[in-house]
């Protein structure tokens, strides 16, 4: 099977990046000395064990023109959290949805998702096409907008 | 931006964003999907990639030995917000700093090795700043691939 060092250079090539060609996969697999198929197998498994988050092409969004995102905080009845957490999760425009803890009286939302966009008005109407196609109009939200950023750090990691 | 994004193009970064194929030879399979030529879906990742809209081919990794995080927000007079978004920014620990549109207006995330840490940075800035703290930490995660979708 394939030993530690060859995992672990495996996962360092992912890291530096594959070339954009026909049969990408092959000079990592021929490099490590294992088959394409065992090598997707490997990845199969780091995508599985949560290892590497995600695996593909790594899009700059700034660079298309995605420079603004709101971070819209919900408040939802705890018994209901789970599965407005789910169906908002599912929605091709939020990029992040957790449920954090309320902190009473100053704070009452529970649940928070994470929406970009070109323009604070494009994120505004993603925002409004969501609660309407999912009828969630009857629920209290805030909407965070960014205003300036002051670290955004760790492109080959998630932060 | 020099390069302008068509609907094809559009179709196509969303694509290869999430799920990447796994097999010999993934473009053929992706044109496959999307009815485009594979020669042009070729051409136009590596366009996509020369014009660093693309930046790389690859894994996103956790962040090493950072099992710890929380979300934070300080609600900071307006004419103190650059100071204190200067001393947040400067904790290693931290590693996103924003300032949005509310009564809370400073939101930054924190990583740590370990809760105590975790703990210790957050009193440590509540030595120096003494404005409401919010301290948030997932409870539950619905969804967390990151992908922004166009």
């Amino acid at each position: 099977m394939i030993d530690i060092n060859q995992q672990k250079k495996i996962l360092t090539e992912l890291v530096n990046g594959l070339p954009i060609c026909e049969e990408p996969y092959k000079d990592l697999a021929y490099k490590v000395g294992i088959s394409q198929a065992q090598l997707f197998e490997f990845i199969h498994e780091l995508i599985d064990s949560n290892v590497i988050h995600r695996f593909g092409m790594i899009v700059d969004h700034e660079a298309v023109g995605y420079k603004e995102n709101a971070i819209v905080v919900w408040d939802i009845p705890d018994e209901e959290v789970d599965q407005i957490g789910a169906l908002l999760g599912l929605q091709e425009k939020i990029s992040l949805c957790y449920r954090r803890p309320r902190q009473l009286p100053d704070w009452p939302y529970n649940l928070f998702t994470l929406i970009h966009g070109k323009t604070k008005h494009d994120v505004i109407s993603e925002l409004n096409n969501i609660i309407k196609a999912n009828r969630i109009e009857n629920y209290a939200c805030d909407v965070l907008i960014s205003a300036e950023t002051f670290k955004c750090s760790g492109k080959r990691s998630d932060g | 931006m020099s390069l302008k994004l068509s609907k094809k193009d559009i179709l196509l970064i969303n694509r290869i964003q999430r799920n990447f194929p796994l097999c010999e030879d993934p473009f053929a399979q992706i044109a496959e999907e999307l009815g485009f030529e594979k020669s042009w879906v070729l051409k136009r990742v590596n366009k996509l990639q020369q014009e660093s809209i693309i930046s790389r081919f690859g894994s996103v990794a956790k962040r090493k030995n950072d099992n710890f995080s929380t979300l934070a927000a300080l609600k900071v007079p307006p004419e103190r917000v650059n100071d204190v978004a200067h001393l947040v920014s400067s904790y290693d620990e931290v590693t996103h700093n924003y300032l949005r549109e509310h009564e809370y207006n400073l939101w930054f995330v924190v990583h740590a090795s370990s809760e105590k840490k975790l703990n210790s940075v957050l009193e440590d800035l509540s030595q120096h700043v003494d404005f409401p703290m919010l301290n948030l930490p997932i409870l539950e995660s619905y969804h967390s691939d990151r992908v922004i979708t166009l």
